[in-house]
């Protein structure tokens, strides 16, 4: 699992709750895409050899450049496919007792961590949208202020009704704290 | 008339190994780094660099009678 704490400054009080990423089934179509770019170039192979059969000759520099150039598509597609992955996997939210996370991974090079806290929460809406989704439970959390501009957006996450239960409940439970809290700032000393 | 070597054609080759190479490793110590490499972060790059053993082998395979010194004739 990878770990959470790495990327946020956790409080002395304040506990992980749960860790969401993407439903693993979202990276099927990441699979069937790789196979469809694997298929293509032998597809490809077969028709000019059989269309142009005195073409590629095995002396010939056609022949060692469809043989080079062969190998570099492959080889590029597979780092297409880890870079995919590594895109789908660091992809993570995290609910704590006070915060809600957003750890985003854009390609390699890239990485966005944004965070709200949990009494700022005004809506907490989710969106299954499709068969897909519909089948196997999953789709979009979104998080909301009252900003109009600060919006978390869990994506592809499992089970988000009882994601967003959650949600509100644990900014229900720190609500009513920062009340109580608030509440004993304001009684006077004795 | 324009002529070189066939070796020359291996030098981009070569020079698009060491990039996939380097890209393979920014992708594992991304997994490290982010304390991600677990049996599925080795599975995936088991499975990157066992495609890439069995695509380089076969490359040598195909390759492995031509006469690299022999010219190329363009023009």
């Amino acid at each position: 699992m990878i770990e959470a704490e790495k990327f946020i400054d956790k409080k002395s009080d304040e506990e992980i709750k749960y860790t969401l990423r993407r439903h693993p089934i979202t990276f099927l179509s990441i699979i069937f895409f790789f196979l469809l770019l694997f298929i293509i170039p032998a597809g490809v192979f077969f028709l000019i050899n059989g269309i142009f059969p005195e073409l590629i000759t095995e002396q010939g520099v056609v022949y060692i450049f469809l043989v080079l150039f062969g190998s570099v598509y492959y080889l590029s597609i597979s780092l297409f496919f880890f870079a995919k992955y590594i895109d789908f996997y660091l992809d993570l939210w995290v609910i704590t007792t006070e915060r809600v996370i957003d750890i985003e991974q854009f390609g390699l090079f890239s990485r966005s961590v944004s965070e709200l806290d949990l009494y700022r929460i005004q809506d907490v809406t989710t969106d299954i949208h499709g068969v897909f989704p519909t089948l196997f439970n999953y789709g979009n959390v979104k998080v909301k202020t009252a900003s109009e501009n600060v919006e978390i957006v869990f994506k592809n996450v499992p089970h988000p009704p009882e994601v967003r239960s959650h949600i509100i409940h644990l900014a229900d439970l720190q609500t009513t704290e920062d009340d109580r809290v608030g509440e004993d700032h304001k009684k006077p000393k004795q | 008339m324009f002529s070189f070597s066939l070796f020359w054609l291996l030098i981009p080759y070569i020079i698009f190994l060491a990039i996939f190479v380097v890209f393979l490793i920014i992708d594992i110590y991304h997994l490290i780094e982010a304390g991600a490499y677990n049996a599925r972060g080795f599975f995936v790059t088991f499975f990157v660099a066992t495609l890439a053993v069995i695509n380089l082998t076969i490359t040598w395979m195909l390759l492995s009678d031509i006469d690299w010194t022999e010219p190329l004739i363009l023009f």
